[in-house]
């Protein structure tokens, strides 16, 4: 028998799952085998087309329906039957989990482990424990008592015709998975759904998992029985308690007196499925943060369970930020009002999700994260009992940073660094930067945050003794529009987050005059060296000028974790101090594993300082993409350089001077590579327009290989 | 803090912590019997693929931990293969499989996912004919079953 007949069914699902459905397909017939999980990972998400492809195919689908856990609702070309059949299918999950699953192996074929991953902290609780059965509703534990199965339904509805999925059809379809431990709905295109999100909390008891993405939520409605509370006339404190008590089993019966109103505020009949706050959701992704939920503190009462929340603002095409541009077209600045609201929601979020361990919100005009920052441990702000502070909860992991439009987003970047970085384990930045001058960083602020909050998910190759300190380890700015993310930001960042171990920066550009005169200590210096470099250019003290250029660059704060650098370094002109200087800096970050420059100048030449980086003995990958040679420097300076320079003979330069266009490479660079460089496995130049030098790079490197000193498996030059 | 590795065929090998832990298995040991000097026997792992292993987990040790954004939802997982980890997998088909294996056991995500990427990279696009070839399966459905399971999903066949 083959090996791969061998393979245990749970690990050839995980490598059919990501593949197209025709290559699922043509796994159903490779051998008996195979077939359980290529049925498995087939039927695991189903397009609408798989309705309506015939009764043979519609059979299947009813005969796998247990597998299903996403949906895909593609526009149904405007056929009645199939969007009929579809909703038909969809409402019926008694029908097939009571005829096609075996007793025997409903929870072990479906386990938690299908569910998204929870975070680490989530993994103790989510499991079903057989208590959580218990607690369940009776129905729930239906007939031949296998209990429930904890399924995830995703429901992609990618239809630009309304009507096909409203409101009456969405309440059903939930009412009809009371199950359901994990719910996914997203859309495509403008759909006429008002998502009623509360309800959802009611009809599905066990739901732990909520994303929505790309719905618009009916505005949420505190439930009755909080709003009782409050005007019972409730202070805070009281209110605390309550909740606090309310853990415990004493909450039902809390609530039950009240029950009967929540229901009728969605005019709905309860159920014996149906769920009262608080809810035990633990995680919630939604796409809005402000424009519907009217009271956070109400809200987030609600769900004292809650673990993760994620709010993605940019995801909804048309909502409050949109409109506000539309109607501000110019930035205007914080509102007051929205700060308010900003403030309110960070208050009740740390105030009742005691559980809370990630939060990621993205999105234009939020500046909610940045209020969470602020909550540091012990500022007013207390844990339910009304004792414990509230630094347990702290640090959140803020995980997609701040986008804003606001005009004071610069500082906010850099106060970030500088202070609540401790629990920043990967940022987004995106942030305007009005077109002007740059600032010199202001000094260093006292940290805030105290070093025991300092979580241990950030710990780098650094001991965790020192104080705080930005612990971004990975970083990505690529793809941001230009101007967004500037020449000195990169530098900041690399100069300020000693943890950094990813900086991903295609497209982003920094410029070596940023590497080496953020160094001074101010403005007036730095002009002052420039002078003196021009001066010793003029004196011909070649030695001196070097030394300087070594001192001036800065060092990077991650000189010993950065793993993967992706960024364009541009040098103004091609004389070689420029290059040199940034070629050291980069020869500094010893644990390089793969260095790209995407849209670069530099010229990886000794004669141009490349030899700085020999001592990147780790380096795997290396790559040059889209370089151009720089600008020439004026003068004659160029032909002092090569006296100066022991690898390039005066004539060789004269020569490269004269033949356009002049050299990428050179033979000994390409020696130092093969030398020093010794896990190289992937060297990938390319020469932008100078496609000449291809073959003159090929022999080059081809010639160390046969000297077997470079075991580059892989050289690829790509022509532009 | 050193850890001592035993492999199935007696073989030790002694590595950083921070390294054997990128094993979920082998955290989850050293927290329930603290730390000791005593070997951790690794009984489903032969020393080639323990090698192997290792030397994933140390190229890997400082990756940042996965947290909930990658959900394991295999169909999230991205088809790319980090330039390093695919020089890794060329092996041959028995040392993926055993990787792959070994992956699981040792409950090392990062690297289950990359086995499995390589093999799926292997599968797609190909019919069933070319896939038992490529594998040295043999077909043991009678010609009937075949056009019956075709059948029943066609719908799948070009989408």
């Amino acid at each position: 028998m083959s090996l791969m007949q061998q393979l245990p069914n749970e690990i050839l699902e995980r490598i059919l799952f990501p593949l197209r459905w025709r290559d699922r397909y043509a796994c159903l017939t490779v051998c008996r085998s195979w077939h359980a999980a290529a049925i498995t990972s087939l039927y695991t998400s189903l397009p609408l087309a798989a309705l309506t492809s015939g009764p043979k195919s519609l059979a299947s689908c009813y005969k796998y329906a247990h597998l299903i856990k996403e949906f895909h609702w593609t526009a149904p070309q405007q056929n009645d039957s199939s969007l009929n059949e579809a909703k038909k299918f969809l409402l019926l999950p008694e029908h097939y989990s009571r005829v096609y699953i075996p007793p025997s192996t409903s929870d072990q074929t479906l386990p938690l482990e299908l569910l998204p991953e929870a975070p680490p902290s989530l993994t103790a609780t989510s499991t079903t424990s057989p208590q959580d059965i218990d607690d369940m509703d009776p129905v729930d534990r239906n007939q031949d008592g296998r209990g429930t199965r904890p399924r995830l339904l995703t429901l992609k509805i990618t239809t630009f015709a309304s009507g096909e999925i409203d409101e009456a059809f969405f309440t059903s379809l939930i009412a009809s998975h009371p199950t359901l431990t994990a719910l996914r709905i997203s859309a495509a295109g403008f759909v006429n759904l008002l998502l009623p999100i509360e309800e959802v909390m009611r009809n599905l008891p066990r739901l732990k998992h909520l994303e929505i993405d790309q719905l618009r939520c009916r505005p949420l409605i505190p439930s009755l029985w909080l709003i009782q509370d409050v005007e019972e006339g409730n202070n805070a404190n009281d209110t605390d308690t309550i909740v606090g008590t309310n853990t415990s089993t004493d909450t039902n019966i809390n609530v039950n007196s009240e029950s009967g109103d929540g229901h009728s505020v969605f005019g709905n009949q309860p159920s014996p499925h149906t769920a009262r706050p608080p809810y035990g959701l633990q995680h919630l992704s939604y796409p809005e943060v402000f424009d519907e939920v009217k009271d956070y503190g109400l809200f987030f009462r609600a769900l004292p369970e809650l673990v993760s929340l994620d709010i993605n603002v940019m995801t909804l095409p048309n909502i409050w930020s949109n409109i506000t541009e539309l109607f501000f077209p110019f930035n205007i600045g914080p509102m007051p009002w929205y700060d308010t609201m900003a403030h309110k929601f960070c208050e009740s979020l740390l105030r009742y999700c005691p559980k809370l361990k990630l939060l990621n919100i993205t999105g234009r005009g939020c500046k909610v994260q940045l209020d969470i920052a602020h909550y540091k441990p012990g500022v007013g702000l207390h844990n339910r009992d009304g004792k414990t502070p509230l630094d347990k909860t702290l640090p959140l992991i803020l995980k997609a940073l701040y986008q804003s439009r606001y005009r004071n987003s610069r500082e906010d970047l850099h106060w970030l660094l500088d202070t609540c970085g401790s629990g920043v384990v990967a940022m987004n930045i995106s942030y305007p930067v009005p077109n002007g001058a740059w600032e010199p960083p202001p000094p260093p602020e006292e940290p805030v945050l105290t070093p025991t909050v300092a979580p241990a998910v950030a710990d780098g190759a650094l001991d965790g003794a020192e104080p705080i300190v930005p612990a971004a380890t990975t970083i990505n700015v690529a793809g941001q529009s230009q101007n967004t993310i500037t020449s000195q930001d990169l530098q900041r960042i690399l100069e300020s987050c000693p943890r950094l171990q990813i900086l991903q920066a295609r497209g982003q550009h920094l410029a070596v005059k940023d590497i080496a005169s953020l160094s001074l200590p101010s403005h007036s210096t730095s002009d002052d060296n420039n002078n003196s470099v021009d001066a010793a250019v003029d004196q011909g003290d070649r030695s001196k000028r070097s030394s300087t250029a070594r001192t001036m660059a800065r060092p990077w704060a991650c000189s010993r974790t950065l793993k993967r650098l992706v960024i364009g370094i541009n040098a103004d002109t091609d004389d070689y101090l420029e290059h040199q200087t940034a070629w050291a800096q980069l020869g500094k970050m010893i644990a390089l594993d793969a260095l790209e420059l995407y849209e670069t100048n530099l010229v990886p030449k000794l004669s141009h300082g490349f030899g700085a980086m020999n001592e990147l003995s780790s380096l795997y990958a290396f790559t040059i993409e889209r370089w151009t040679y720089p600008q020439r420097s004026c003068s004659s300076d160029g032909q002092e350089r090569a006296e100066d320079q022991g690898h390039a003979t005066e004539g060789d330069l004269v020569q490269e001077r004269q033949a356009e266009p002049p050299q990428m490479m050179d033979a000994e660079a390409v020696a130092m590579m093969a030398t020093n460089w010794i896990k190289l496995g992937a060297l990938r130049l390319d020469l932008g327009q100078y496609k000449e030098l291809m073959d003159e790079m090929h022999t080059m490197v081809k010639s160390e290989k046969d000297r077997g000193r470079m075991r580059t498996t892989e050289l690829s030059m790509i022509r532009v | 803090m050193p850890v001592v590795l035993t492999s199935s065929d007696s073989e030790t090998f002694t590595v950083d912590k921070e390294v054997a832990e990128r094993s979920i298995l082998i955290k989850n040991m050293i927290e329930d019997v603290g730390e000791s000097d005593s070997p951790i026997p690794l009984p489903n792992v032969s020393s080639a693929v323990l090698k192997k292993v290792i030397e994933f987990c140390d190229h890997h040790r400082n990756d940042p931990i996965q947290v909930q954004d990658e959900t394991d939802d295999p169909r999230k997982r991205s088809n790319d293969i980090e330039e390093w980890d695919m020089k890794f997998m060329q092996v041959d088909q028995e040392m993926l499989f055993e990787i792959i294996l070994a992956a699981n056991y040792l409950d090392i995500k990062t690297l289950l996912d990359v086995g499995c990427t390589t093999v799926a990279n292997l599968i797609k696009g190909k019919t069933p004919e070319e896939i038992r070839k490529l594998f040295n399966i043999v077909n043991d459905f009678t010609p009937e079953e075949e056009a019956q399971i075709k059948k029943e999903n066609e719908w799948a066949e070009d989408r």
